[in-house]
């Protein structure tokens, strides 16, 4: 089920009143609601991979209850490399097999040897696997951590792994966040209500107002690029470059807003990534439950920085392509994991990669400063360009691109139209971090309950039934 | 939470009282469909399927023959010809007058079917088509348009961001088309079409409707029969499959009739198109000029 549809428009407003009308006396109900609800919401879209989050659910429960219960390590981690096993099989046969075999043959090829694929096949993607996937994983890894005790309750563990505002495209929780919730009663605040509408309402604008209107110049530009002139082909990548932030930040927040009409608090998946000032300061900002989760779960147990330049810079490599690969199995997944990589070498080198951790652009000021201005168009351009790699089918074809961008440049004269919603959404952005971006107190309540009819009102002008999925579905 | 509620009535009744105010205050003129079922009864019509819908243009009739045109062509899948379309028709001509020009664009698409049977009209798929429907220009028609039919958004009734728009029921496209994007968009069509050559036949049914539709205008005005031009190659390689004998049929229709036939397969080469068988707007005006002149010196 799409959040950008008729169907959830109809589907959360029944959960709603269920959840906090009838079930609101009962933890266990209202949990076993959860489940059920986030069942209809995945199986609505494919009925049979419902049995895949089971059986991940089904594993995961019994291998954390393993991994707490025995005392020897050596079991422990055997059990655990059977979470991680069954997890990374799961993803593999289902978004990697194809690509696997697909790049042995082309190997083959190349080095002269003539072999017919007859191994390829015709396999679904089932939609959010690489997001539940690492949710379940992450579980087990913190039990064997220590950082986590398994749940024995099986409905509760069920819930976290399928939560349905979050099943599908993220942000992907950790059980040491979302369980603890799952597990104690909730209580109905007003002013985590006004924040979870919000929210939704923001995402919802990204999409459908921002995201979608940038979709209908992105998709012909880039799927005939051949035919367009430089000048054109900029324009193509800047709308992406909006369209897939709107896109999936969009998401995120109708998935966090959501959860919060049921009580629920997410972690942030966004933070206003293209005001960063760096590259570093970019990926702490941009889908940051995944950029955290590498960092967690593959960065610090490799080493982290701990162990020596060369060591540090092997590990920002490994995730940088890691965290391309998972997005797509395709080559240009990787090459743009890469690029990130060289990116956010330089700065490591020179330790500047954790300068902007702790503050934000223009702190104590409404606008930024020149330098700010420039630091935060020097980073959005290096994104940009990776974006195309991101975009693209091919390797070749991107630096095709690249090349008419750059070579056969002129100003252009259609899809100009794009830039309108380009200032719309930078500005809105910019009044969103600096005056709307906090837990609502009494004092601004008027002000979020403004901001909610505003944003309804343009919704509701640029709603069409027939709304485009979301990017990040396919991954 | 009963705090909550009671906000979220508010923001839910303002929403809808929006919704309401906003639909029936547009016209829904900017929506091609929208502006043939929702406009009332029109005089002067223009019939047939895509082609016609963006060839003929009504402005460019009504300066040559001084006459208010209205164009109520759909596509191939919405309005060939038969009962529906007819019935259509029938409520859409304003029976006062019995001076009115009925033009009926004709191509091989709108006299066949994709039914197993092509002469099972209960198997026609412009039954689960907007025609199905009456819509009134009232709120409940225009809410009832808005929700069941309508693809686009709110912003596009009333504002219209693109190159396409609509004159007194004309789609109008004005993109400009490279000639490669000319090129990959006709082969891209001819071989669309091609494979509807396996699914559609002549179907005699829509044929004897397309002359019940014939002798029920001459009644209430004159009846011409225009086949638009297309693309010579999507003419050679997919039109003249369909029906092999598509002339001498309208032909023999147009005698049994008394009425006029103009056919502009020779001037084929003349104009320009967006796909192989859509008319550029400019090439539709020109197309059009052409056919006010042959109704004009007919009717003289």
């Amino acid at each position: 089920m799409l959040f950008n549809s008729i169907e959830f428009l109809i589907f959360l407003p029944v959960v709603f009143c269920l959840y906090w009308f009838v079930f609101n006396k009962n933890l266990k109900l209202q949990n076993l609601l959860i489940l059920i609800s986030s069942y209809i919401f995945y199986g609505w879209w494919d009925w049979r991979f419902l049995s895949l989050i089971f059986l991940s659910t089904v594993v995961d429960y019994f291998v954390g209850i393993q991994i707490f219960n025995n005392k020897d390590t050596k079991k422990k981690k055997s059990f655990l490399w059977f979470s991680v096993i069954f997890n990374l099989g799961l993803l593999g046969f289902f978004k990697y097999f194809n690509f696997f075999i697909e790049s042995w043959v082309d190997l083959l090829s190349s080095v002269g040897y003539d072999y017919q694929n007859i191994w390829s096949l015709n396999i679904i993607l089932p939609v959010g696997i690489s997001f539940y996937t690492f949710q379940t994983m992450s579980y087990c890894l913190d039990i064997y951590y220590n950082k986590l005790k398994p749940t024995r309750d099986f409905i509760s563990f069920a819930s976290f792994v399928s939560f349905f505002p979050q099943l599908v495209a993220g942000p992907i929780e950790r059980a040491s966040n979302l369980l603890p919730q799952i597990l104690k009663n909730r209580k109905f605040n007003y002013n985590q209500g006004v924040e979870g509408l919000k929210l939704i309402l923001w995402g919802m604008f990204k999409k459908i107002v921002i995201a979608d209107n940038l979709a209908s110049s992105v998709n012909p530009i880039f799927e005939n690029y051949s035919d367009f002139t430089g000048g054109i082909l900029l324009l193509g990548l800047i709308y992406f470059s909006f369209q897939i932030y709107c896109d999936f930040s969009g998401y995120s927040d109708i998935a966090i807003g959501t959860s919060k009409l049921f009580g629920f608090n997410l972690r942030s998946n966004f933070k206003f990534p293209y005001f960063s000032r760096n590259i570093g300061e970019f990926w702490k900002r941009w889908h940051i439950s995944l950029s955290s989760w590498f960092r967690d779960y593959l960065y610090i147990p490799l080493g982290g920085s701990q162990n020596g330049k060369w060591i540090s810079l092997r590990n920002i490599f490994i995730i940088f392509i890691v965290s391309g690969f998972w997005h797509g199995a395709n080559w240009t997944f990787i090459f743009w994991g890469l690029i990130h990589s060289l990116l956010y070498i330089p700065l490591f080198i020179n330790d500047n990669n954790r300068k902007y951790i702790s503050n934000t652009v223009s702190e104590n000021s409404i606008l930024p400063s020149i330098k700010e201005i420039y630091q935060m168009l020097s980073t959005f351009i290096f994104v940009m360009l990776g974006w195309i790699f991101f975009r693209i089918n091919s390797i070749y074809d991107s630096f095709n691109y690249l090349y008419i961008m750059i070579f056969n440049f002129n100003i252009p004269d259609q899809y100009r139209f794009g830039l309108v919603t380009i200032f719309i959404i930078i500005i809105f952005d910019w009044l969103y971090m600096k005056f709307l971006n906090e837990n609502i107190s009494k004092s601004n309540i008027k002000l979020n309950w403004l901001f909610c009819y505003f944003l309804s009102i343009i919704i509701l002008l640029f709603f069409n039934k027939n709304s485009s999925s979301f990017i990040y579905f396919q991954f | 939470m009963k705090n909550y509620l009671r906000h979220l009535s508010f923001w839910l009744i303002f929403l809808l009282f929006f919704l309401i105010v906003y639909i029936n205050s547009s016209d829904l003129l900017f929506d091609n469909y929208g502006s043939k079922v929702l406009s009332g009864k029109k005089e002067s019509i223009i019939l047939g399927i895509s082609r016609a819908n963006m060839g003929i243009c009504p402005s460019t009739l009504k300066s040559i023959l001084k006459k208010d045109f209205f164009n109520y062509a759909f596509d191939i899948y919405t309005s060939p010809y038969g009962p529906l379309y007819f019935n259509s028709i029938k409520n859409k001509i304003n029976d006062d007058n019995h001076d009115n020009i009925y033009i009926l664009s004709v191509s091989p698409w709108s006299i066949a079917s994709k039914s197993k049977n092509p002469n099972d009209s209960t198997q026609f798929r412009e039954n689960n088509e907007i025609l199905k429907n009456k819509y009134n220009n009232t709120i409940i028609g225009k809410l009832d348009f808005f929700f069941n039919e309508y693809g686009g958004n709110l912003i596009s009734l009333s504002y219209n961001f693109t190159s396409r728009s609509v004159e007194s029921g004309q789609l109008r496209i004005k993109d400009k088309v490279s000639f490669n994007e000319y090129n990959s968009k006709r082969k891209a069509k001819i071989q669309r079409y091609k494979k509807r050559l396996n699914f559609f036949k002549f179907s005699s049914f829509r044929l004897n409707y397309l002359n019940e539709t014939i002798k029920f205008l001459k009644n209430h005005g004159k009846v011409f029969l225009v086949k638009l031009p297309i693309d010579d190659v999507f003419e050679k390689e997919v039109e003249r499959k369909l029906i092999v004998d598509f002339d001498h049929k309208i032909d023999s229709l147009a005698t049994l009739n008394e009425i006029f036939y103009l056919n502009l397969q020779s001037k084929n080469h003349l104009y320009d198109y967006l796909d192989g068988h859509h008319l550029i707007y400019n090439s539709s005006e020109s197309v059009t000029d052409s056919i006010a002149i042959w109704i004009k010196k007919q009717s003289d």
